[in-house]
């Protein structure tokens, strides 16, 4: 048997500070372990601030989801201080987000993870030259364009909140701004435009409606074939490409999925509350695990720092969260190797992926009202689980 | 045709966020048109460990030309002392910091953690984070007071958190083009170019600043009034040109609303956020804002005020900002 230990450090393009090592059997990952690298102590720096602190520190947590942590930390507030929002200011906070979330996908596809497909490693495929035309890093024709255009759904964010990254306009009671007619329409040209030039276009070479009407694996791989316009477009280019390479037969993960949803129905959400919060999800949260679907109780989560670099090892509650951080050099004598912690649900003790991948299994239910929504599902058979960074 | 390597310490990636936002010239302009080469960088850079190592350890020695350093976030020297809060490709990222800037023409902080510490460097700054040449206003930081780089010039600080694209872009063009003799610095080692102007400058409720009337409810959609008297809108004490460059293409804090909060300042963020200082006009007798305009005179800003209050117009006292 050859064993092989691997220290990739750092690992780049996780929008985090991680570093990975695997050992390596026979060809095969039998063991990795991630290790966070880097640790700055926000909930050190939160104590004792003003307690809508947090709308100002939290997004600085992260520079592409930093709107996320907003978004978590004014309906925080909402509910500690029992607010009421106004219907447009639950609608401006979805739109605002959703804005966040859509330039995050081809900035991150193009940008930080489809230019590993131009390794070397795959240049056997015959697909593979024109991988390297389309996705290769700073020069590939689809990397450009997507890259670029990733700017354009966060020109509606600085629309309704003065800014992106790194807005406040989320507070306690609703949103500082209110649009005016301009800012509606303008929004909403915005995003027709990035639909026709980008998303539908290049991206899925399909209308949106089309896309989503695919509910199975099935489905995906007939909708590969069923025109020259899918079978083209970068996710039909993607999806044939990483069969060909083999994606889909390593780097799976354990198959437990977790998300706690989001977007609300303005109706459902007046006042927010913990208990009401799953009825009113647009995107719907949930977990599943083991083929089963479950209800996500925030009641149930617990964060266990015995692997981690801070004092203790009791699984606790994050209302019961404890961050006494230690020096690594004496924390690794201690069996602990990096500055994430786990996070799990407690009644069945499982691991579940909170990836981004997680939002389409776990959520998979009607939203609060069926309503038409905009939403690209990518099906990454991707990597190694080890992508996953620090902060998402 | 300038080289750039580009890492990361105690950040967040906002800066990176907001440099992909670039537009004229955007990230794929100044790599294809302006022949900027990206050495590595941590969130667009194909090398991974080993590789990426020797890339580094090539900057560091000088083997390999590396034009400008750009580091983005703070320098972490916790716990200790000893940097191992922020470990990078097997050393603490301080270490490889002392080296890299060593080696570069030029040395640039973006963002106010490469700064000045910024939010890791709050009270009571857990990871002992700092910036490269200034902690807060007290210049020193990392690097120490005298550090100057190849090229004989300080560490040149864009701030912000995060900074806008062009203020990023525009200096590395202007570097990259041999424009450094075009760039003043001011005493922050801000390029003046931006940072000599206001937020204030160019801010569309400034005609209510002018008049005293202020915004009154605040989120109401701000139709109407200025922020600086109850809302704590740091406009007129910031540097900035966030009301002439625009973010997004589309506008800024306080056109859409939102009070300055004075983020190129060292100071950010203000007060240490401590319990009632935020979205309040911090005043003395609960009446007279505690900080003026910069430049003003606390008794000849009185008389003004009172002045302007009684010549303000009744549309100064309507809604503006309609539907």
């Amino acid at each position: 048997m050859t064993s092989m230990d691997l220290h990739v450090s750092p690992l780049g393009r996780v929008e985090g500070d991680l570093d990975v090592r695997v050992t390596i059997e026979d060809g095969v990952v039998t063991s990795a372990w991630t290790e966070a690298a880097m640790f700055r102590g926000f909930e050190i720096i939160l104590r004792g601030k003003d307690p809508q602190a947090g709308l100002i520190v939290c997004p600085r947590i992260c520079g592409i989801c930093g709107g996320s942590h907003l978004y978590k930390s004014a309906y925080a507030l909402d509910t500690a201080w029992k607010t009421t929002m106004p219907s447009n200011a639950t609608l401006v906070r979805n739109i605002a987000q959703a804005c966040e979330t859509i330039q995050s996908i081809p900035r991150y596809f193009y940008a930080l993870f489809a230019i590993d497909l131009v390794n070397k490693n795959y240049a056997k495929s015959k697909l593979y030259d024109e991988a390297v035309r389309r996705f290769a890093p700073y020069v590939g024709t689809s990397y450009q364009k997507g890259v670029v255009l990733s700017q354009k759904p966060v020109e509606v964010y600085a629309i309704f909140g003065g800014q992106w990254p790194h807005s406040s306009f989320m507070v306690p009671g609703g949103v500082m701004g209110a649009a005016t007619l301009s800012d509606v329409t303008r929004s909403i040209a915005i995003l027709e435009n990035f639909k026709d030039n980008w998303l539908e276009s290049d991206f899925l070479g399909c209308s949106i409606d089309r896309w989503l009407a695919n509910k199975t694996w099935e489905d995906v791989l007939a909708w590969v074939d069923e025109n020259e316009s899918q079978y083209n477009s970068d996710l039909g280019f993607f999806i044939r490409y990483s069969l060909d390479i083999g994606l889909d037969k390593y780097g799976k993960g354990v198959g437990n999925y977790i998300s706690t949803g989001t977007y609300f129905d303005p109706s459902l959400y007046r006042n927010p509350t913990i208990e009401g919060r799953n009825a009113a999800l647009i995107g719907r949260g949930g977990i599943y695990a083991e083929g089963n679907w479950y209800e996500f109780d925030q009641a149930n989560v617990r964060e266990d720092v015995t692997h981690s670099f801070y004092e203790g090892s009791r699984p606790l509650h994050p209302f019961e969260g404890e961050t006494i951080p230690i020096d690594p050099e004496k924390a690794k004598k201690q069996g602990k190797y990096s500055w994430a912690s786990r996070r799990a649900t407690r009644s069945r003790g499982w691991v579940t992926c909170r990836w981004r991948p997680a939002r389409w299994p776990a959520g998979w239910r009607p939203p609060a009202r069926t309503r038409h929504r905009t939403r690209t599902t990518i099906r990454c058979s991707s990597t190694s689980s080890t992508r996953s960074g620090r902060r998402c | 045709m300038a080289s750039v390597l580009w890492l990361q310490g105690g950040a967040c990636s906002g800066n990176t966020m907001s440099f992909l936002n670039a537009d004229e010239p955007n990230v794929v302009d100044l790599i294809v048109d302006f022949g900027l080469e990206v050495i590595w960088h941590p969130s667009l850079g194909m090398e991974l460990g080993n590789q990426a190592q020797k890339i580094f350890k090539d900057c560091a020695s000088g083997a390999r030309k590396m034009d400008i350093f750009v580091f983005e976030g703070s320098v972490i020297e916790g716990p200790d002392g000893s940097g191992r809060m922020d470990m990078f490709a097997d050393r603490p990222m301080k270490d490889w910091v002392v080296e890299l800037a060593a080696q570069a023409d030029v040395v640039v902080a973006i963002g106010d953690c490469a700064c000045w510490g910024g939010i890791p460097a709050m009270e009571p700054n857990p990871s002992s984070s700092t910036g490269l040449q200034f902690h807060k206003r007290a210049k020193g930081g990392f690097l120490g007071p005298n550090f100057t780089s190849k090229a004989g010039l300080p560490v040149i600080n864009i701030p912000g958190c995060p900074a806008h694209p062009d203020w990023i872009t525009q200096i590395i063009v202007a570097l990259a083009t041999g424009r450094l003799g075009d760039i003043t610095l001011d005493d922050l080692h801000r390029p003046e170019t931006f940072f000599k102007t206001f937020t204030q400058t160019g801010c569309t409720r400034v005609q209510f600043y002018e008049y005293k009337q202020s915004t009154m409810s605040f989120g109401e959609g701000t139709r109407t009034g200025c922020l600086f008297y109850e809302f704590g809108c740091r406009g007129p004490m910031t540097h900035s040109p966030c009301n002439r460059i625009l973010w997004n293409r589309q506008s800024s804090k306080t056109r859409a609303g939102q009070p300055c909060y004075g983020c190129t300042e060292p100071e950010f963020p203000h007060f240490d956020l401590a319990p009632g200082t935020l979205f309040k006009t911090q005043k003395v007798a609960g009446v007279i804002p505690k900080e003026t305009g910069t430049g003003t005179k606390k008794l000849s800003y009185l008389a003004a005020s009172a002045a302007a209050k009684l010549a303000a117009p009744d549309w100064s006292k309507e809604d503006m900002f309609v539907v």
